[in-house]
């Protein structure tokens, strides 16, 4: 628009109300115009600025939460593959024994499949984006039960067939169904960590934060070219509020950083080894049944089995626990059922394959399975305080985050309205 | 400056209708659910087998017997008993009974004896549980003295190790559901399960039209028809009679044997002395009571009164 076409108008028409376009356009001219630009922009920027650092610390919140969600989702994937194996441990264990299984040794194997579809049925209902895998993971479980069942009652019939199925139930369960459980394990743990690092990203605070300060800088010069007076003291007083809302922000996502990749680094870490060492010690006593009921060099492979299951899975991850304290006398408590496994397998490569059998499906406190027992209820107990120690490690910083957060949209607007205090002090001398 | 307050006013309202959408919404991609991967079954050895016999006879011929009472040329025991290898799976030859977790069967009772002639006592005796595919294996690498797993004898495995004589003749029959035709003829495009690593399976792939399916034992096989992945299951009819034993809708109906299968006890070629211990045995079963009294105990229900044993044939 050109001053002029806007002087002819003033000069031809009457006094009347104009348009609002008109009356923007002459706001925004001279001086007075420069100085309002100047407010709305500074105003604008240093507001958002406060936007984002609110929704940054914000978000920084949320992914701590989903973090813990996702933690304890993995924990329930973890805790259904050992709760499974150790199913498979008891049905196994029970076909050492001549005639009827012991009561114990099913009702240990009940109440793992029972909690087996309870958290089946809990984790498809917390996590949708694992619906379709534990619905397959269900229905390999029904097979796998099924297939229990039937060898059961072959067994008790007194027909040779119901080991080959109770055979066949392990080798599918080990199959397709760890299969399944792995796939659910890599997805939530990489949902964790996806969360864990979403948590305490501070680039767009700092980028927008630096920004703002400029912006205000510029103002407070183009001010003192304008005015003739150094300093605008609203303006600066924001500008001070500024570098303080970015401080606050940026210190609190460092801290919700190093809170994060602490426990990341500790009791999370500490959390899912354990649980594999759980599921893997489930996974041996299954495979030294196995290797007992299938006497000779049919049961090889179980052994092999066994030797990766107790050195690998359980050993070296207890040695290598990130936690020190949670694997505390674990491992000479699982080398105490070493040794019974080991008297076992001695008296089987004797020949003395009764005997060995006997020996396995014992429970007196001397007896491998008493060992084993002691094992891995240290475990579950050790499991679950790592598990409660990484909840109050991740959710821990969340209130602090949140509040840091409403303080800094708090801080950042009140910069605004002075920035646009500041420039309306100056704009009132143009009235 | 009253503008700029409204307009302060606006801004604060645009923020704060702005904040919620700025939260990330933590939506997540599905797990991927891994496809199954359905393990082929094992295959057959479909080499053909090697013919070491220029004589009818030449498979079941064995070394002279031991003269009775003599305990020559026996190899050192090194556990103080003798290795066998057996099945524990193969319902009338050698089973785990699961009401006393013993293995039993007619081989277990043959072992026995010769377990008795080569120590003194049948319970000086080691039961190993081998699969048919590692019959040949467990005696050449020394994990077993002898094998007593209903083996056939044939020219192809005389090349290995040694066999006894003959204690029992078979043959090769059909197990079919109730109401099946037990031929190959029958079978045409159907599946026919036997062991991985036998002459069994060997014989079914031969058969035109016919699918061959390998499992790791007879027991396997009895899964595989439970749950209709075969049609039929092909063995001797000893074995098959086990199988029917377990399971009131498979049928080993009357037909003509396809093939003649003499069972032998298996050797390592090094231990002849052994195996002329065993051939004592089986002679004194066979001319005495003792071979009928175990056939009754374990044949007769399911396969008919007791026929006469086969004779031993020797010059090795």
């Amino acid at each position: 628009m050109s001053q002029q076409l806007t002087a002819g108008t003033v000069a031809v028409a009457p006094p009347a109300p104009r348009a609002p376009t008109a009356r923007l356009v002459s706001g925004l001219q001279g001086t007075p115009g420069r100085l309002r630009v100047v407010a709305a922009v500074t105003a604008l920027v240093v507001a958002a600025f406060g936007l984002v650092a609110a929704s940054t610390l914000r978000s920084s919140s949320g992914a701590l939460e989903r973090a813990d969600l996702n933690l304890t989702q993995l924990v329930r994937v973890q805790s259904i593959q050992s709760d499974l194996l150790q199913a498979d441990a008891s049905a196994t264990n029970a076909f050492l024994v001549a005639g009827l299984e012991p009561p114990t040794q099913r009702a240990a194997y009940d109440d793992a499949i029972a909690r087996v579809t309870t958290t089946i049925a809990t984790a498809a209902s917390a996590q949708p984006a694992d619906a379709a895998a534990l619905g397959a993971l269900n229905g390999q479980v029904q097979q796998y039960t099924a297939s229990v069942e039937q060898a059961r009652a072959l067994n008790r019939q007194g027909l040779v067939v119901g080991a080959t199925y109770l055979r066949n139930a392990s080798d599918t369960l080990r199959g397709q169904g760890i299969r399944l459980i792995d796939a659910l394990r890599a997805a939530n743990q990489s949902r964790l960590d996806t969360e864990i690092g979403a948590s305490s990203s501070g680039l767009a605070l700092t980028l927008v934060g630096a920004l703002a300060i400029v912006v205000l800088l510029l103002a407070l010069v183009e001010l003192a070219r304008r005015t003739h007076r150094y300093v605008n003291v609203p303006l600066a007083v924001g500008t001070g509020l500024v570098v303080v809302t970015l401080v606050t922000g940026t210190v609190a996502i460092a801290s919700v950083r190093s809170a994060a990749t602490e426990a990341r680094d500790g009791s999370v870490a500490a959390t899912t080894s354990l649980s594999q060492v759980r599921a893997a010690a489930f996974d041996a006593k299954a495979n030294e049944s196995l290797t007992i009921i299938l006497q000779g060099p049919a049961g090889d492979p179980y052994e092999a089995l066994w030797v990766t299951d107790s050195e690998t899975h359980v050993l070296q991850r207890l040695t290598t626990l990130s936690v020190p304290a949670a694997a505390e006398g674990l491992g000479a408590a699982w080398n105490a059922y070493v040794s019974r496994h080991e008297a076992i397998r001695t008296t089987s490569a004797k020949g003395r394959y009764e005997q060995a059998r006997t020996d396995a499906a014992k429970t007196d406190p001397a007896s491998a399975n008493a060992a084993f027992n002691a094992f891995t209820t240290t475990v579950s107990q050790r499991l679950q305080q790592q598990e409660d120690a990484a909840g109050a490690a991740l959710t821990a910083p969340r209130t602090r985050t949140s509040l840091v957060g409403w303080l800094v949209l708090v801080l950042s607007l009140a910069a605004a309205a002075l920035a646009l205090r500041g420039v309306g002090q100056r704009l009132e001398e143009y009235r | 400056m009253t503008r700029l307050r409204r307009s302060a006013a606006g801004l604060v309202a645009a923020l704060a209708l702005l904040a919620p959408a700025a939260c990330s919404a933590g939506g997540y991609s599905a797990t991927p659910v891994p496809s199954p991967t359905t393990s082929p079954p094992p295959a057959a050895t479909s080499s053909a087998p090697k013919n070491n016999c220029t004589k009818p006879t030449d498979n079941v011929r064995s070394f002279a017997p031991l003269p009775a009472g003599s305990t020559a040329d026996l190899p050192d025991f090194p556990t103080g008993t003798l290795r066998v290898g057996v099945s524990a799976d193969t319902l009338l030859l050698g089973a785990r009974n699961p009401r006393t977790t013993a293995i039993e069967g007619f081989d277990i009772d043959l072992a026995k004896a010769v377990a008795k002639a080569a120590l003194g006592d049948e319970k000086k005796i080691t039961l190993v549980v081998i699969t048919a595919a590692e019959r040949v294996s467990a005696l050449q690498t020394g994990k077993v003295d002898m094998v007593a797993r209903n083996m056939s004898m044939t020219c192809a495995r005389w090349a290995d190790i040694d066999f006894s004589a003959e204690y029992y003749r078979s043959g090769l029959k059909l197990l079919v559901s109730q109401g099946q035709t037990a031929t190959f003829a029958a079978l045409r495009g159907k599946k026919v399960c036997a062991p991985t690593g036998t002459s069994t399976l060997a014989y079914v792939q031969g058969q035109a039209g016919v699918t061959a399916v390998g499992a790791r034992d007879h027991t396997s096989c009895l899964v595989l028809f439970q749950a209709g992945e075969v049609d039929a299951i092909a063995g001797d009819d000893t074995v098959l009679a086990g199988l029917a034993a377990q399971d009131p809708f498979a049928d080993v109906p009357t037909q003509e044997a396809q093939t003649t299968e003499s069972y032998g006890l298996g050797f390592s070629p090094k231990n002849v002395g052994l195996v002329r211990l065993a051939n004592r045995v089986i002679d004194d079963l066979k001319s005495g009571p003792g071979w009928k009294q175990l056939y009754d105990k374990w044949f007769a229900t399911s396969l008919g009164p007791a026929p006469t044993p086969p004779a031993s044939v020797y010059g090795r």
